[in-house]
């Protein structure tokens, strides 16, 4: 029995020994423990007043900014039915885009943009010409510094996780850089409709419709807006804003621009355009003056993303191809296009995008227009310094280097342009006789060279 | 030879020799998965860019988990995130796209 109580009076004393070690060391952890709690609440302390302060600051911060800014050196080269030759052989231009976006929902998107494109140093440019100063391409030609609308409106979206999700929207676009045109100004994506037909900044309101021809990527918009509004000096007799003895009408349209397929590599989409009372001369007057009839515009366009996965440089190649029609349908009494009658255009546009093979992101893209007597599409608002040449009656050759410089934020761009004008170009009077007269420039050269910063 | 020639002749020579930077592509990995994903994963891009955070994306591939992350969003595309295109081809595009439009990237898509 004594054995027995001093074997345990032993194994207790052990016991005892190892657990006041171990109690020791549960107190020193929880010493270090309570120490990092401490100076974890400290931090915690230290963020949550950090946080409200940014909360504070950026309470009512709605918008997200975005910067693109481009400047570029052009050339510019002109010749002239029986007159020589034009030139300006040093045009240099800064284009700054400030992108805005505001999303209080996923459903609720505001989009804006506000634009300046100049021209180095002043310039002699008439405050009046309608080539810089229009609204539909105000921004889209280089003028002064001073700060202009390009884009703001808003979407909102019903039924989005549907897939006929249906979104309606209204406020200015820039209706340019449109799809195919993309390749050319070096942007990864096109602008929303058909580059081919359109190429304007444009006050409209739109529906559009998910799914709608129920093909994979396909959509369908509504479009309505106005591209002039008759307003005169009606101000001086104390009713501003009406319309008084003019001579002008309302120009209105209608667009339809539709995505009809489109898998990733194989997108196919279409435009139909209808303008009313839309520019021409007075038979009687002679006066060119809006409300001189109508305009149809069609177009289809088809692009292919990728041409074989088997071969790198066929899988990062492009090739779109392009065809479109524009109608003018002058009213009694008025001429549209130097016609009386009805007159139809047409114009076809083709081109090819592939890797450079020299750099490991650059592509070089090689572009054809054609386009007939008739042919007057609304792409006034095209960054073509020399005019449009889309809207190029005759043919139009283009070559042009996308080259990344710093991944996607800072890149560059050489584009040369030639247009063989075998009927009047369609830049300033597109309500004039297609007929090339002594002095009109038969030909166009454009090259344009940019450093841009994207972010 | 015009001056429009001789300046385009100067450049393309001397944009020849700036070296650039190899990138990934965003707007690729969002056609990569219009075309191979899509109709496999049953929802948009922006849905699947937007099943994890740019942080998680990040980890993902850092880890070499890019395929496995990828195809817990969407496991219908089991055979394509396994696949040595995937991996040799695809996957540094993908990874650009769901990046830039991740759930907290901020990006606010256009209509």
């Amino acid at each position: 029995m004594k054995k027995i109580l001093l074997s345990c009076a032993v194994v207790s004393l052990v016991s005892i020994n190892v657990f006041a070690d171990d109690i020791t060391d549960l107190k020193a952890q929880i010493e270090a423990l309570n120490k990092k709690v401490e100076t974890l609440e400290k931090k915690q302390k230290r963020t949550n007043k950090s946080l409200a302060k940014v909360r504070a600051h950026d309470a009512n911060d709605n918008i997200k900014w975005s910067i693109d800014f481009r400047t570029a050196y052009q050339a510019l080269n002109y010749k002239m039915k029986n007159n020589g030759s034009v030139t300006d052989p040093s045009l240099f231009t800064n284009r700054l885009w400030l992108g805005m976006a505001s999303s209080p929902m996923p459903d609720l998107v505001f989009k804006g943009q506000l634009a300046v494109y100049s021209t180095w140093g002043g310039n002699n440019l008439p405050t009046n010409d309608p080539f810089q100063n229009v609204n539909w391409r105000a921004s889209s030609k280089p003028d002064d510094i001073v700060v202009k609308l390009r884009q703001a409106y808003f979407t909102y979206t019903f039924n989005k996780s549907s897939n006929h999700s249906i979104t309606i929207s209204a406020g200015r676009r820039a209706a340019a850089d449109g799809f195919l045109a993309n390749h050319r100004e070096g942007n990864e994506k096109p602008g929303s409709p058909l580059a081919h037909i359109t190429n304007m900044e444009v006050d409209a309101g739109m529906i559009k419709i998910g799914n709608a021809f129920g093909l994979e990527g396909s959509y369908v918009k509504f479009v309505a807006g106005r591209s002039y509004d008759n307003i005169n000096q009606a101000s001086f007799n104390g009713t501003p804003y009406t319309t008084i003895n003019a001579i002008d009408s309302d120009v209105n349209f209608f667009v339809m621009p539709m995505s009809i397929y489109n898998d990733g590599q194989f997108d196919l989409m279409a435009q139909y355009t209808y303008i009313f009372d839309f520019m021409g001369v007075n038979n009687i007057t002679g006066i060119p003056q809006t409300g001189a009839g109508d305009k149809h515009m069609g177009a289809v366009s088809l692009e292919i993303n990728g041409l074989n996965e088997d071969s790198d440089f066929l899988d990062d190649s492009t090739f779109f191809i392009s065809g479109a029609f524009t109608t003018s349908v002058p009213k009694s009494g008025y001429s549209m296009l130097g016609s009386t009658e009805t007159q139809t255009g047409y114009s076809f546009w083709t081109g090819f995008i592939m890797p450079d093979l020299i750099t490991d992101d650059g592509h070089i893209g090689f572009e054809y227009n054609y386009g007939s007597k008739y042919w007057a599409p609304m792409t006034w608002a095209e960054d073509t310094l020399s005019g449009s040449k889309i809207a190029t009656r005759g043919s139009a050759y283009e070559v042009y280097w996308n080259l990344p410089i710093v991944n996607k934020y800072f890149s560059t761009q050489v584009r040369y342009t030639y247009m063989d004008y075998k009927y009047k170009s369609n830049i300033e009077e597109f309500w004039a006789a297609p007929d090339l007269q002594n002095g009109d420039p038969t030909s166009a050269q454009d090259l344009r060279i940019y450093l841009r910063y994207t972010y | 030879m015009t001056t429009v020639k001789r300046v385009a002749f100067a450049a393309i020579i001397g944009l020849g020799l700036i070296a650039t930077t190899a990138s990934a592509d965003a707007s690729k990995g969002k056609r990569i998965y219009q075309k191979k994903l899509k109709s496999v994963c049953g929802f948009s891009g922006a849905v699947f860019a937007a099943k994890h955070t740019q942080d998680e994306w990040a980890e993902a591939k850092d880890n070499g988990e890019l395929g496995k992350v990828m195809e817990e969003a969407c496991p219908a595309g089991k055979d394509f995130f396994e696949s040595s295109k995937f991996k040799k081809k695809f996957s540094s595009h993908l990874y650009d796209f769901v990046h830039d439009f991740a759930s907290d990237s901020g990006n606010i898509p256009s209509c």
